[in-house]
């Protein structure tokens, strides 16, 4: 669902290499987690995939089309994005009106986008707060609102960067059960990136290990630990566990 | 195409709601604006208004004019710098990134949207004009069409320092000078001989010299529109090339949601 081949992203401010050869393959209905410290290029790596980031070089493959200029906006309609930090709403209206813009701007009509909201709102209990101004809600809520605003279209491909920042307890679990029923329920392929291994590791299908902007390993054996993980891959520093 | 009108519309609809949640801003704007008109008829500007346009007795009315355009302009070509440096600070810019239709036709549902602020604003300076100040307007179709095409050219502008905000984020500061240096170079205050080339390659002043002529009954040549369409074609293609190269420059640098 998600093949990425040979990625190289230098950024010539600061001459940091984000992305040095990097490849991977995410299948249809596979939740997939990219776990690395902070500037180890998961957030870069996101982004281009999502076509908001141009590489140096490589190729990105999503729903079996290739990114380029001319094909990106039809990739749009494949993907729904979440960034980090509660920063992809618009605070000063309802979540209702960010629900319909976000759906009309993947190309949904108000009737789709309707529907989609009964459906997706109830999965992630944002129903109660519609008619809330978005500046009202909590962290935890914000979050929620968002990954529904994202799903709004139907994507594919849902792509989730620090999902678990800043979230209570309530709200981890609730969106950990609404991720799984988004793979199991409706077969979307999710990429969450993270340094949060205890969230993936209940969430997640396969971690991905990515370190100075290189894929270092990947394994299905979600029991690791994060002193573990920190010792085999030699990643120093802020990964967090809960 | 359908596609497209619907996102176009989601968007004019979005930004209205945002621009109305924010009263205290938006009532603000207009107290600043009647102030600085209130202080400029009182210091007698665009006595030579009157005289240049066989118009004397009409001055304030074609300083007027001359005011409600640029109030126009400057939020025209302020638009798109503070949207994109509002919106990557809020860090729905990418979101409207990935939208299925390229981002310039957000930014036209964000322009209509502000056209119809600014209508609000205008008719609120033309209601103070002629109730508390006796000063009056007859807003026709020349002028209109004078203000629509004016408008095209300095949203033209407006994607220039839009694209560059894109990479430097805060320029609002170029904008604020901008808005300062147009109102003085433009004819909307005075007028002393014809304008200069340079002067004429900003739509505005065309744009204010076809509309004092069409309320004081002055012939309109032929030339004087084409001037004033291609001033704002020119600015349409440059500002949509340049704004279309610093998109390209910010995807390339990682800038999008730097802010």
């Amino acid at each position: 669902m998600i093949t990425v081949s040979h990625l190289h992203k230098k950024y010539s401010k600061g001459n940091i290499v984000a992305l040095n050869d990097v490849s991977m393959d995410i299948k249809k209905g596979e939740i997939a987690g990219l776990l690395g410290p902070n500037g180890a290029g998961k957030t870069t790596l996101i982004k281009i995939i999502c076509g908001l980031t141009i590489p140096d070089s490589g190729e990105v493959i999503v729903s079996g089309i290739r990114m380029e200029e001319k094909t990106r906006l039809k990739i749009m309609e494949k993907i729904g994005a979440v960034f980090e930090g509660n920063r992809n709403l618009y605070w000063a209206i309802s979540v209702l009106d960010n629900y319909y813009f976000y759906g009309s701007i993947k190309g949904k009509t108000s009737g789709q986008i309707k529907k989609n909201i009964e459906k997706y709102a109830d999965l992630l209990k944002t129903k109660e707060l519609l008619s809330r101004q978005v500046k009202t809600l909590s962290m935890g809520q914000k979050q929620r609102v968002a990954i529904t605003a994202a799903l709004l279209h139907e994507p594919e491909v849902l792509i989730l960067d620090e999902p678990s920042n800043g979230l209570d307890i309530d709200s981890r679990f609730l969106l950990v059960d609404a991720l799984k029923v988004l793979r199991d329920e409706m077969n979307m392929t999710l990429l969450i990136a993270s340094h949060d291994v205890e969230f993936l590791r209940k969430t997640v299908d396969r971690i991905i290990i990515i370190n100075n902007g290189i894929i270092a390993d990947e394994f299905e054996n979600i029991d690791i630990t994060t002193d573990e993980i920190e010792k085999r891959y030699k990643i120093s520093g802020d990964l967090k566990e809960d | 195409m359908s596609k497209c009108i619907n996102i176009i519309k989601a968007e004019i609809k979005r930004s209205l709601k945002e621009s109305f949640s924010y009263r205290m801003g938006f009532v603000s704007d207009i107290m600043v604006l009647i102030l600085l008109y209130t202080a400029l008829i009182f210091g007698n500007t665009g006595m030579r208004l009157g005289s240049y346009y066989n118009n004397p007795g009409n001055y304030k009315t074609l300083f007027l004019l001359g005011y409600i355009f640029w109030s126009y302009s400057i939020s025209a070509i302020s638009l798109t710098c503070n949207e994109i440096s509002a919106e990557a600070v809020k860090g729905t810019l990418e979101q409207k990134f990935m939208a299925v239709i390229p981002y310039p036709f957000l930014v036209l549902g964000s322009v209509i949207s502000n056209f119809l602020v600014s209508s609000i604003v205008a008719a609120v300076i033309i209601a103070f004009s002629t109730l508390v100040l006796g000063v009056n307007i007859a807003i026709n179709g020349k002028v209109l069409l004078a203000l629509l095409l004016t408008l095209a050219g300095m949203y033209g502008m407006g994607l220039i320092l839009g694209g560059l905000a894109l990479i430097a984020k805060r320029v609002n500061q170029m904008t604020l000078f901008l808005q300062i240096v147009l109102l003085f170079a433009t004819d909307t205050t005075t007028k002393r001989s014809p304008s200069s080339v340079a002067k004429l390659i900003i739509p505005l002043t065309s744009g204010n010299d076809i509309a004092r002529k069409a309320v004081s009954s002055m012939a309109i040549y032929p030339t004087d529109w084409l001037q004033l369409l291609l001033a704002s074609i020119l600015w349409l293609v440059v500002g949509s090339a340049v704004f279309g190269a610093c998109s390209r420059y910010a995807r390339k640098n990682g800038l999008l949601g730097t802010y």
